[in-house]
C-alpha cells in the first residue's frame, strides 16, 4: 500500500480517523495524552 | 517501619544530603537497570518481552537488596509495544545486551519543521521515513494490538510505581515523568533523536548558526515554561527526593565553546531558578562531566546534586565542592574479588565524603550487564549501608 491508499496517512484527518478506531470510547477523553506517548514510542523506540 | 514512614525518612535523607546537612546514615540510591534481570536468573530477551518476568526481577532485587532509591522500576523499555507494531525500531536486544542505534529523525534542513509543526511533521514525514512503505501497511488489527500493549505498558508503569512505593518504601525520584513532560534540552534531543551523534557532531561545526537558533527556540519553547513553573512554585516538594531530574549526555561530544553555545545558557537559567526557590536538581551526568566543572561551581550548596558516572568521585568533590555528589561505587569495587574489599571501599567513601556532607552512595554506572557487579558484593554493600557489619 502507498500513502494515497492509506486511510491514516494524513494529519490531522487520517490520524483522527485512526484514533477513533483504536481507542475505546471510554478512553477518548484522554486520547491526546495517550496518543502523545504512543507516537513518541513509535518515533523514538 | 511502615512503607510510608520509610519513604518519608528516605526522602528526608536524600534532601538532607543534597543540602550538606548531617545525616544519621548515608542513603544508597541504586543505579540498577537491567542487571536486575541477570541477578534474578533471567536473560534480557525473557524480561524485555514479558512484563511479568520484568516484575519478578524487580521484586527479586528489592527483596534481596535494601536500597533507598531505585533508578529503574523495570519500565525503561517498550519492546512489548514496538514488537506488537511489528516493525524493527532503533532499540535492539539479545539475551545479554540492549542498545540503541545512532539515528536521525531529521536533517539539518528539517529541524525547524519538526519543532514548529511537530504533530503533522512526525505523522506525515518522520514515521513514514523511519518505517518505509510498511508504515502505510499496518492493518487495523495491528494498531489495535499495539494500542492494547501500550495500555498494558502504561498500567505496568503505574503498578510498578505503586509496588515499589507501597511495599518497599522506595520514594519517587523527581516530579518529571514522560506523561507530564520531561526536562528535555534541545542539545540532548538533537543527539538522542533528531540528528544523532554523527550528524550532530558535524552540524555543530558546519551549521553552528542554524543550530544555535534552533536550540534557542526549542529551549525557549520547552524549557522556558519549566523555568516559569519553578519560579511560581512554593519551593521543594517533599513528595520527591529531588525537585528535578535532568539527564546530561550530549556534553560528551561537545567542546566547551559548543557547550556554551548550544546548551549552557538555558541550562544555567533553569538551575538558577531552582536555586532561587531553594530547590534541588539532580543531574545525571552520563560519561564525564569533570571538564565542565567550572560551570557548576558558582551555585550555592543545596542547589545541585550531581549523579556521576565515569568521573572520579574525589576529583568531582574537589572541583565542585558546592555540589552534592551521588556515586562512588565503581565497577572495580562491585566486581572486587573479595567482598570485604568492596565493603571496606564503601566504608571509606562514607567515612570521607560522607563525613563532609553532600554525599549519596550510588553506582558509578547504570548497572546493565551481567558482569557489572557481583551479587555477593552488592549484597554486602547494601547490608553494610543498612547497619550490618562486614
Amino acid at each position: 500500500m502507498d500513502r494515497k491508499d492509506c486511510f491514516y496517512a494524513s494529519y490531522p484527518e487520517g490520524y483522527d480517523r485512526l484514533v477513533k478506531k483504536i481507542i475505546p470510547f471510554w478512553l477518548r477523553p484522554a486520547k491526546d495524552m495517550l496518543m502523545r506517548l504512543l507516537v513518541t514510542i513509535l518515533k523514538d523506540g | 517501619m511502615d512503607s510510608k514512614k520509610l519513604r518519608e525518612e528516605r526522602i528526608q535523607l536524600f534532601r538532607d544530603c543534597a543540602l550538606f546537612r548531617p545525616v544519621k546514615r548515608i542513603p544508597h540510591f541504586a543505579n540498577a537497570v537491567t542487571w536486575k534481570v541477570f541477578d534474578a536468573g533471567h536473560t534480557l530477551d525473557e524480561a524485555l518481552t514479558d512484563l511479568e518476568v520484568m516484575r519478578e526481577c524487580v521484586i527479586h532485587f528489592l527483596d534481596r537488596y535494601t536500597v533507598d532509591g531505585l533508578m529503574d522500576t523495570g519500565i525503561r523499555n517498550q519492546f512489548t509495544v514496538t514488537e506488537a507494531f511489528g516493525l524493527p525500531g532503533y532499540y535492539y536486544y539479545d539475551s545479554e545486551s540492549i542498545g540503541i542505534r545512532d539515528h536521525m529523525l531529521c536533517t539539518v534542513d528539517t529541524l525547524f519543521d519538526y519543532m514548529r509543526d511537530y504533530d503533522r511533521f512526525v505523522w506525515e514525514e518522520v514515521l513514514p521515513e523511519k518505517y518505509g512503505d510498511e508504515w502505510y501497511d499496518r492493518d487495523l488489527s495491528v494498531w489495535k494490538k499495539t494500542f492494547g500493549e501500550y495500555l498494558r505498558y502504561t498500567m505496568f508503569i503505574v503498578k510498578m510505581a505503586s509496588l515499589t512505593s507501597r511495599k518497599y518504601g522506595i520514594p519517587s525520584l523527581a516530579p518529571n515523568n514522560p506523561m507530564t513532560g520531561t526536562i528535555n534540552f534541545a542539545a540532548e534531543e538533537l543527539m538522542a533523536n533528531l540528528l544523532g551523534i554523527k550528524e550532530l557532531s558535524t552540524a555543530m561545526r558546519r551549521n553552528a548558526s542554524l543550530l544555535k537558533d534552533f536550540t534557542q527556540e526549542w529551549d525557549e519553547k520547552k524549557i522556558g515554561p519549566q523555568i516559569e513553573k519553578v519560579l511560581a512554585s512554593k519551593g521543594p516538594d517533599m513528595k520527591y527526593c529531588f525537585d528535578a531530574s535532568i539527564l546530561m549526555l550530549v556534553h560528551n561530544i561537545m567542546n566547551t565553546k559548543q557547550f556554551e553555545t548550544f546548551y549552557w545558557p538555558q541550562l544555567e537559567k533553569l538551575l538558577r531558578a531552582y536555586g532561587k526557590k531553594g530547590m534541588n536538581a539532580r543531574i545525571f551526568a552520563e560519561g564525564s562531566i569533570l571538564r565542565f566543572a567550572d560551570y557548576f561551581s558558582s551555585f550555592d550548596r543545596g542547589t545541585l546534586t550531581m549523579h556521576i558516572e565515569n568521573d572520579d568521585v574525589f576529583e568531582i568533590r574537589s572541583s565542585m565542592p558546592n555540589v552534592a555528589i551521588m556515586g562512588g561505587l565503581t565497577t572495580e569495587v562491585l566486581r572486587a574479588d573479595h567482598v570485604r574489599d568492596a565493603v571496606e571501599y564503601t566504608k571509606m567513601l562514607c567515612g570521607t565524603l560522607g563525613a563532609e556532607g553532600g554525599f549519596i552512595l550510588s553506582e558509578g554506572r547504570m548497572l546493565s550487564y551481567r558482569n557489572d557487579a557481583y551479587s555477593a558484593n552488592y549484597k554486602a554493600i547494601c547490608d553494610f549501608m543498612n547497619g550490618g557489619g562486614i
